[in-house]
């Protein structure tokens, strides 16, 4: 239905493509006086393997993603975007937004888009440098939600997204949560105020400093009371930790930085989210805040010597006498939980202990890409995750063990 | 001066003795009396107000919720609950399994991994469970030990329940005592029977897929050939090992004398929904021992005993094909009528003590021990059955059911006894 109402636009607008004054290909785009819309396709195909039992995690093969968006603009200071996911029958939508841009310094965006919260979320996964999103960007990191949201910059030094969303955002997977809780019918959370703000002191200056980027984040939203703590999966989906009940106060705080001299990047990111539990205890009293916190530090380095910033094109793109460009990455990462203190207690798994026993999940991915050319890439990774709590761990009293990936992108 | 020395020696090493006794004596007391039976145990659990709505709600589920458990100024911390039963799951009074390492690696209370919380709903009497149990016990079959409690949720009275011991490896070590190694029997296969079908013990072919009815509780983890394989080599011997050469086949599976009398008891106790089942198999646990292929069946909720006063002591034999060869063989077919009768002579044993001094006439009018249990479980728990609000039953239905159980502890005795002399005259 939705994809047919897509192609009835599309339909609609191919009468105005004859008379279209310019008209590119690729990636199809239209442009009519000040309206411009601009066609995408997108796609990931995985192959992983995981060293493991077959019947934990069977080898697979995976058409990932297969995204079609249409982004323009409506007149000068209208903008929009449309990105639909054409594998996700239950939501296919994923960003669909106005951008009204008269004001740069306060330019005003509704609709459904990425929370502003963490640089690693906030990154396109087809502009990404590995295979999988850090934990922290993947989970902490509320994702999108529909809101309206204010943005600007002050300078070329200092940039601000602020906003409120109707939820908190779909990265928290809430949904499959509701079964257990009898009480809740909807995402629990009514409300999120996020803000992100973004330094570059050196943007003016020629020295490698000129390249290196701050973030800080910041959302605050209150949870209904349920079994809506956050769910701590490893890099493929497991669950290494079940959500505990909350109910109060959620707040979101993070920072960041990017560094992206010449051939090189350096990210780092830490996050931390904390949920309430008043009331929630046995006997219905107060228990300490469930705390789920993590950071990663990357690195990449293009050996054929394109430069990072933007976005690496190959000099040399294959098909074109060239063979594409050859970068290297390496990330190291954890996503922990446990309580804000352990109110007298040991500690215990239960979804209500005052005192959680702690998880954490910690990570390092090393890999290579290779761009073809600016539109396929090939992805190489192989990751390694140790699980603190064997109970918990994915593999049954395995705590440590490697995931291989290997993704075909391609980007039009 | 030299027996002063020793004196004093001896009471250090009796103090020593008793300093290193004491705490496991303490420990063992205390499970003793929480599965004490002279009186209603009275057990508080503590949750989350709304953990208890939902687990009431999902009723039929096996969600675990956190909780408090408390019996006479024990408290264990983070316990896990959640709802049990088949037929007996109930919205309104619900069956509760308590783990106590559901949340914590190796938490014990007074060292039971475990126990159950009887609903009862499914017996308006609410005795026969227990006395089942007790009955079995006293016939020299290890089975759960019971008492009626009164459960409590965040202090507010739920009903009155049964507090079953879980069969688990601490129940299969307490049960069995040591082992060929002088260690403790208990790290043999244990399994729970999932009735899933009507099912009396034919052999089901060799895909061990069809034997996991047998759910196992110890060893879950290990190859499936190590699990099932030797359930189903002893199927195929019941079933298809020639009549010349049944006995010592069979025997290397199960203890066939134990067995009878397993079958014995139930069919003494006129229960319906057990080994010999009206629907197939159902309600028994079995342990296979260490290191051996020969499995025990253990007795498991016995809420459907003591259907009537006539019910056959020879029901079911012929449908089920472990209690048919059985009995077909004359010392297994003598061992199972010895029992009964033994069981109608525990039933009717008069109190010692009145039974003092009098003549076996008057002796024989004397209540019997199953009278007189029923009348002192009915005495404990009467008020408090009469004040539960949450039986699916009313007060007359509870006192009629009494009536019934009386009058089966009165009479069945003599019916079991006519029929076994009956039997043998065949």
């Amino acid at each position: 239905m939705r994809l047919a109402a897509l192609c009835a636009c599309l339909a609609m607008l191919c009468p105005r493509i004859a008379a279209a004054q310019e008209f590119r290909f690729p990636p199809p785009s239209l442009r009519i006086g000040e309206f411009r819309a601009d066609l995408h396709v997108r796609m990931h195909f995985d192959f992983r393997a995981l060293d493991s039992d077959p019947e934990v995690a069977p080898d697979e093969f995976d058409f990932r993603r297969f995204r079609v968006s249409l982004e323009g603009r409506i007149y000068d200071d209208l903008e929009y975007e449309v990105d639909v996911s054409a594998l996700d029958k239950a939501n296919p939508w994923r960003d669909v937004y106005l951008n009204y841009r008269k004001f740069r310094a306060a330019e005003v965006r509704g609709g459904k888009f990425k929370i502003p919260f963490g640089l690693d979320q906030l990154t396109s996964e087809f502009s990404h440098s590995f295979i999988e999103r850090s934990l922290i960007g993947d989970q902490i990191a509320p994702g999108r939600d529909k809101g309206v949201m204010v943005h600007g910059r002050g300078g070329d030094k200092f940039r601000y997204l602020a906003g409120y969303f109707l939820h908190d955002g779909d990265n928290m997977q809430f949904l499959e949560d509701l079964d257990q809780n009898e009480f809740v019918e909807e995402p629990p959370v009514d409300g999120t105020f996020a803000g992100r703000v973004e330094l570059t002191p050196w943007e003016q200056s020629r020295g490698l400093l000129r390249r290196l980027q701050f973030g800080g984040n910041f959302t605050r939203g209150e949870v209904d009371e349920g079994l809506f703590g956050m769910r701590g999966r490893t890099v493929r989906q497991f669950t290494f930790f079940d959500p505990v009940y909350v109910s109060g106060e959620r707040i979101r705080l993070g920072v960041d930085a990017l560094w992206t001299p010449g051939p090189f990047s350096v990210t780092a990111e830490y996050n931390r989210l904390t949920d309430q539990r008043n009331g929630q205890g046995l006997g219905d009293v107060d228990i300490p805040d469930v705390i789920a916190q993590g950071w990663y530090i990357a690195g990449t380095w293009a050996l054929t010597g394109e430069r990072k910033a933007g976005g690496i094109e190959p000099r040399h793109p294959i098909f074109q006498g060239g063979s594409g460009a050859v970068e290297l990455a390496a990330r190291f990462e954890e996503l922990r939980f446990s309580s804000d203190g352990t109110a007298g207690e040991p500690p215990f798994r239960n979804p209500r202990a005052a005192n959680i026993l702690p998880n954490r999940d910690r990570v390092i991915t090393v890999g290579g890409n290779w761009y073809l050319n600016r539109f396929g890439k090939v992805l190489f990774n192989a990751v390694r995750e140790t699980i603190q709590d064997p109970v918990r761990s994915p593999m049954p009293e395995k705590t440590r063990y490697w995931t291989g990936v290997v993704r075909l992108q391609f980007v039009m | 001066m030299t027996g002063l020395t020793a004196t004093k020696t001896g009471v250090r090493a009796m103090l020593l003795v008793a300093a290193v006794l004491m705490p496991h004596a303490a420990w063992a007391q205390s499970m003793e009396e929480f599965f004490d039976d002279s009186v209603v145990q009275d057990i508080h659990l503590k949750l989350q107000s709304n953990d208890w709505a939902a687990l009431k709600k999902n009723y039929k589920e096996n969600i675990y919720y956190g909780a408090e458990l408390r019996w006479k100024g024990v408290t264990v911390p983070n316990v896990g609950i959640r709802s049990r039963g088949l037929g007996s799951r109930s919205e309104h009074k619900p069956g509760l399994r308590v783990d106590m390492d559901r949340f914590a690696a190796d938490q014990t209370f007074l060292g039971l991994k475990s126990f159950v919380l009887d609903n009862l709903v499914q017996d308006p009497s609410m005795l026969r469970e227990r006395l089942s149990m007790a009955f079995f016990r006293r016939l020299g079959l290890p089975a759960p030990r019971e008492a009626h409690a009164r459960l409590f949720i965040n202090d507010a009275f739920v009903g009155v329940y049964a507090v079953v011991e879980t069969i688990d490896k601490g129940f299969v070590g307490r049960s069995f005592g040591g082992d060929s190694k002088g260690g403790t029997e208990n790290d043999g296969y244990l399994f729970e029977y999932d009735y899933v079908k009507e099912y009396r013990f034919n052999y089901m072919g060799s895909n061990l897929d069809e034997y996991k009815i047998f759910n196992p509780k110890t060893h879950e983890k290990d190859a499936a050939a190590k699990i099932w394989g030797p359930i189903e080599d002893m199927i195929q011997a019941v079933n298809e090992t020639p009549d010349a050469i049944f006995n010592r086949e069979a025997s290397d599976y199960l203890d066939l004398s134990k067995f009878a009398a397993h079958i014995a008891i139930e069919n003494f106790l006129a229960e319906d929904d057990g080994v010999l089942g009206y629907a197939g198999m159902n309600n028994f646990y079995m342990y296979r021992f260490e290191d051996s292929k020969r499995s025990q069946f253990l007795a498991w909720d016995k809420d459907n005993t003591f259907h009537s006063v006539d019910f056959p002591i020879m029901n079911r034999i012929g449908e089920n094909v472990l209690a048919r060869r059985t009995l077909a063989e004359p010392q297994y077919k003598n061992a199972y009528l010895n029992t009964l009768l033994d069981a109608a002579g525990s039933a009717m044993e008069p109190d010692a003590e009145a039974a003092k001094d009098k003549d076996d006439k008057d002796k024989a009018a004397l209540p019997g021990w199953l009278e007189r249990e029923v009348r002192r479980q009915y005495e404990q728990i009467r008020t408090l059955a009469r004040s539960d609000t949450f039986k699916p039953y009313s007060n007359d239905d509870f006192e009629a059911s009494i009536e019934g159980l009386l009058t089966f502890a009165r009479e069945r005795a003599n019916f079991v006894k006519d029929r076994v002399a009956e039997e043998r005259r065949r």
